[in-house]
């Protein structure tokens, strides 16, 4: 089972529409696939439903809200992820809920401890809920993806621990390029903080973490008829030269198919247009799921 | 692509309409035959400096029509491996200002360097912006990331 993290601080970059995308393509190849929408702003469960459908069937007892209420409420009876989850266009859903903000409050409030050992202790316990729930399902999946918020949250953080891989979907242009490398600084040290204090209680080898960077996929790509634009490619260049792996597959900007794909609840890589235009961009989604598929070893 | 594929043809065109109507006569009738050729300018087609010292892989080529002088597109220019690689190396923007200062490239020569470097810029650009840009992405990206890559999470405010 491959477990990835798609995660960037900045919000409106393309996150949810890589993870929709990629998910319901995997699920088209054939491989069972579990996403969970970890934003509060529910924009991945959204993609899939409409929100009355999911306001009347879901919301209340059927989200990543919900499993993490039942775990902090130390209850006997925790649901699992397999659970929980919604099957849409054969992609089993782990939905979302406003009220995830709490959760990482209630989360954050867990993290401190008496003694040095004891906020340790606690320490990897609050980020290693998640971990310990995917161990449950290593044998239904083929690959879980994490939409995570556009923060460094503790629910962010779980998903971190729990991943084998990330991949950052950015927009090519300074700012969010210079966000890459605080997200990567703050990684970093997560994953050091993390190992130090697992070793430092004496946990075994295999609760090391080493979420491996699989690479920056660049998002909203304006195109000219010679491709993407030169500003694009200037981004990309620099990026490289700072040691990121870029994905060579991109997702061109086109705020009409991508709008019109939400209002149908179903992603664009599964849609069948007559049009040229739309036609190159479900190739080229199609593409970057065969990339991502080659690098996470699927 | 299609930009220089029209001005090549643009090219021949031209050449084509300044022929007599008895030239192209015998042109269209096999009694004359149409011979192209080009001769390499050796300086700069911007600045006029000699270019003899970089190693020309193509050449920068232009036609006279009716007493304007034509250019073609820009041909590449290959600049020494060794040029880049120091730029490579260079740990601050001044060390690399320097660097260009040495070098006194011309405009094509930095403008192909800043191809290398997949870095935008246009024949109407001054020099020295060229230079900028080239170094800001290039040595200014470099410290950039290094800078937020290690920037202390932990320090408290004073």
């Amino acid at each position: 089972m491959k477990v990835v993290s798609v995660i960037n601080y900045k919000g409106g970059v393309g996150k949810t529409t890589v993870t929709a995308n990629l998910a319901a393509d995997m699920a088209r190849r054939g491989k069972c696939v579990l996403v969970v929408d970890l934003d509060p702003q529910t924009n991945l469960t959204f993609c899939f439903m409409k929100p009355d459908e999911w306001e009347e069937k879901y919301a209340d007892n059927r989200t990543i809200k919900f499993w993490f209420d039942s775990i902090l409420g130390d209850s006997d009876a925790t649901p699992h992820f397999e659970d929980l989850a919604v099957d849409k266009h054969g992609i089993d859903i782990l939905c979302s809920h406003l009220g995830l903000i709490d959760v990482d409050l209630d989360l954050a409030a867990s993290l401190s401890g008496g003694t040095l050992k004891q906020q340790k202790r606690n320490y990897i316990k609050t980020y290693s809920y998640i971990r310990k729930e995917l161990v449950h399902l290593s044998e239904g999946y083929d690959v879980v993806l994490f939409d995570c918020p556009p923060n460094f949250s503790t629910v962010t953080k779980n998903a971190l621990i729990a991943s084998d891989y990330y991949v950052v979907p950015a927009k090519m242009d300074y700012l969010s390029t210079l966000g890459i490398n605080f997200l990567e600084n703050h990684i970093r040290n997560l994953v050091k903080e993390y190992n130090q204090y697992s070793n430092e209680l004496g946990y075994r080898e295999e609760h090391r973490v080493n979420p491996k960077f699989l690479g920056v996929i660049a998002t909203m790509v304006q195109y000219s008829a010679n491709g993407p634009i030169t500003s694009i490619k200037a981004q990309q260049a620099e990026l490289q030269r700072s040691g990121f792996t870029m994905f060579q597959s991109m997702v061109r900007e086109n705020k009409n198919f991508y709008s019109s794909a939400l209002e149908t609840s179903t992603p664009v890589v599964l849609h069948a247009p007559s049009n040229v235009t739309y036609t190159n961009i479900v190739q080229e989604m199609k593409a970057l799921t065969t990339e991502f598929m080659r690098r996470v070893g699927l | 692509m299609m930009k220089d594929a029209v001005k090549l043809t643009k090219l021949i065109c031209d050449f084509l309409n300044g022929l007599s109507e008895e030239e192209i006569s015998a042109l269209l009738e096999n009694e004359a035959r149409l011979k192209v050729e080009f001769s390499a300018r050796k300086t700069c087609v911007f600045c006029d400096c000699s270019l003899g010292e970089v190693e020309r892989t193509e050449a920068i080529y232009e036609t006279e029509v009716n007493g304007a002088i034509h250019r073609t597109a820009d041909k590449a220019i290959k600049l020494p491996d060794s040029f880049f690689q120091e730029l490579d190396s260079l740990d601050s923007r001044e060390k690399a200002q320097e660097l260009f200062k040495q070098s006194a490239f011309c405009k094509a020569q930095l403008v192909e360097i800043a191809r290398h470097y997949s870095i935008p810029v246009t024949t109407k650009d001054r020099n020295a912006q060229i230079v900028d840009r080239i170094i800001e992405s290039v040595v200014g990206s470099k410290l950039k990331h290094e800078t937020l890559l290690t920037a202390n999470l932990h320090r408290r405010s004073k």
